[in-house]
């Protein structure tokens, strides 16, 4: 599904958050979201839900403005996947994926949707933890109880807030490689990563963010030196090796 | 497909809940036939089973049974699982394992606003004997809407604290703690400026007591529950997703304010209803979810079901206690719910996380 950001603007109170960003995407596209902490990252894929709504611009999902979506009609077509959510109440793991097919149902959830959620249990391998409560898990595993979720919502669009920050190295390939694999049946993702090498690594496209407004956009010529280092203020080295790019931090400026 | 080993398994897990649910059921039917035959009025619980089929008619027995027993016992049935359920929708509704409708001050609202029906607005008649001092609500409506309005206040306290603050569940009870006292100390006010006749009165029927009510004033408990029941478990898939948080809440295309507003608005009417009519139950509304848990899980699809069943069942069984452990003295069910209750209040704070 083709995603269009429309000079897009929020604020919160009166501090704006997003000014004039503009950004497409289209079908299997994975656009990783970069900036420094406060850059308007989580708020940038809030609005493309709607779970925020914007001050100005408009976003389109295959030309069809999403306001004009019900909420369940959006729900099946963006699954959204939060940077941390803790449950106060125990949940199992099946029934934590089973939410994913809340905007499928009308009451309970049918045969249909258990064998969804079964099958996205065996796609992701969490077979040993199916049954364990959510709250017992490493935070790796919750993280990719939390993508089933959304994968369980059959999405043309994953929006993820920084999947793999606190994640162990395994686990971080582990999630984008998640996302590749549903890339290239078609689903397009928007991640915001803090990783620059691991954005560089999945993204097909990158946008840099800075105070609320696109600082460069494009493909993986965004990250080089003239645009990372004003932005984040650190010194970068890049490598090149094995075809992949490299970003070191070297100092901050 | 074929079924996978994790549907099987998952399959396997209902199975367990239903059990619970039959055995809960059976418990029920079993308390309730030993309520009806215990008491200082003993029968044997064949006879009670013959007046219950009307094999047996124009008796004392047949008098205790139909007129004080079976609305006593079904009032507790009733206003147990109210309660139960009104707590595990607030639980769920504003993500706060330590919510109910007493400790979030919406009980005390209730009793607040059927004191001031009762007390000023003379929707109760009093009865008074050297021995005993009691109102008989005269214009239940009355009550039980001003118990409603001033629950509302409580209410809408708690949901902007919700909606707008995004509170932890410790300031949320905090803050039910001081409507409490604040809707507490209203009571006082109304007590102060009434005469001892019906201080007594409203003493007495602040206390809890399922043993007051008869067959309509029954019949208004069971017409707000029954389909509050239903509403809830109608939601329950709603409830569930909510346990995730709003955003995500919302990203599964639930309509967080409103489904919130609303649950809140019809257990805090079930709240009020209870409360008009039988006084101020305390943590059946909070216990009871947390016990049907601990066996069950959090899914909301069983645990509110279940929890209207174990509420009713724990109400009864305390309210039989209440009735025959210092017989022939029957005690306020309340009064044993707060014994038994605020204990395990104690326990699930100190427990804290572990548990939730």
């Amino acid at each position: 599904m083709k995603i269009t950001v429309n000079r897009l603007s929020f604020s919160y109170n009166s501090r704006p958050v997003l000014q004039d960003v503009a950004l497409e995407l289209g079908e299997g596209e994975i656009l990783g979201v970069i900036g420094p902490n406060g850059s308007g990252k989580s708020t940038l894929l809030k609005c493309i839900d709607r779970i925020l709504k914007p001050k100005g611009g408009a976003i389109y999902l295959d030309g069809k403005e999403i306001s004009r979506f019900t909420m369940s009609e959006l729900a099946r077509v963006i699954g959204y996947v939060p940077q941390q959510e803790d449950s106060r109440f125990p949940v199992n793991v099946f029934d934590a994926i089973l939410m994913g097919r809340k905007p499928f149902l009308n009451w309970k959830p049918s045969r249909k949707d258990f064998d969804k959620v079964s099958e996205i249990v065996d796609m992701l391998k969490l077979q040993d933890i199916a049954m364990r409560d959510i709250g017992s898990l490493s935070g790796g595993e919750r993280q990719k109880v939390i993508i089933a979720r959304a994968i369980a919502q059959e999405p043309q669009v994953l929006l993820l807030d920084e999947p793999t920050s606190n994640l162990d190295l395994r686990h971080q390939l582990e999630v984008m490689d998640i996302i590749e694999n549903l890339a290239k049946q078609g689903t397009s993702s928007v991640v915001a990563v803090h990783d620059l090498n691991l954005a560089a690594r999945y993204c097909s496209k990158l946008a840099l963010l800075q105070e609320g407004k696109v600082y460069a956009a494009g493909g993986l010529e965004v990250l080089q030196p003239g645009n990372i280092e004003p932005v984040y203020q650190v010194k970068i080295k890049i490598h090149v090796n094995g075809g992949r790019t490299f970003i070191q931090a070297d100092r901050p400026l | 497909m074929a079924d996978s080993t994790i549907l099987a398994e998952y399959r396997k897990s209902i199975v367990t809940k239903i059990l619970f649910g039959l055995v809960g059921i059976v418990l029920l039917v079993t308390a309730t036939l030993y309520a009806l035959a215990v008491g200082s009025y003993y029968l044997p619980v064949a006879d009670v089973v013959n007046i219950l089929l009307l094999r047996e008619a124009d008796t004392t027995a047949f008098n205790v049974i139909w007129n004080i027993r079976v609305p006593r016992i079904l009032t507790a049935l009733t206003a147990g699982a109210g309660l139960a359920v009104a707590g595990a929708a607030m639980q769920s509704i504003l993500r706060n394992p330590l919510g109910s409708p007493f400790t979030l001050g919406i009980s005390s609202a209730a009793a607040f606003g059927a004191a001031f029906a009762l007390g000023f607005l003379g929707a109760g008649v009093m009865t008074s004997s050297a021995a005993e001092a009691a109102i008989i609500i005269n214009n239940p409506y009355l009550v039980t809407i001003c118990a409603f309005l001033s629950s509302l206040v409580a209410t809408a306290v708690i949901l902007m604290l919700a909606q707008y603050k995004g509170a932890t569940p410790e300031t949320m009870i905090l803050t039910g703690v001081a409507l409490g006292s604040l809707f507490t100390a209203g009571t006082t006010f109304i007590q102060y400026f009434s005469d001892q006749v019906r201080i007594a009165a409203i003493v007495f029927w602040t206390f809890g007591d399922v043993g007051k009510t008869g067959w309509s004033d029954l019949a208004i408990i069971a017409a707000v529950t029954v389909p509050a029941l239903a509403y809830f478990i109608y939601n329950s898939w709603n409830y569930n997703v909510f346990k995730a948080g709003d955003e995500t809440a919302k990203s599964l295309g639930v309509d967080v304010h409103r489904v919130r507003l609303f649950g809140m608005l019809i257990s805090s009417l079930l709240t009020a209803v209870i409360v008009s009519f039988i006084g101020i139950i305390g943590f059946v509304g909070l216990v009871i979810p947390h016990i049907v848990r601990r066996f069950i899980g959090g899914n909301e699809i069983y645990l509110i079901p279940l929890s209207a069943i174990t509420g009713g069942l724990l109400l009864l069984a305390a309210d039989t206690l209440a009735r025959t452990v210092i017989a022939p003295i029957v005690l306020p069910v309340g009064i044993l719910t707060s014994f038994m209750g605020a204990p395990l209040f104690i326990y699930l704070v100190i427990k804290g996380r572990n548990y939730w």
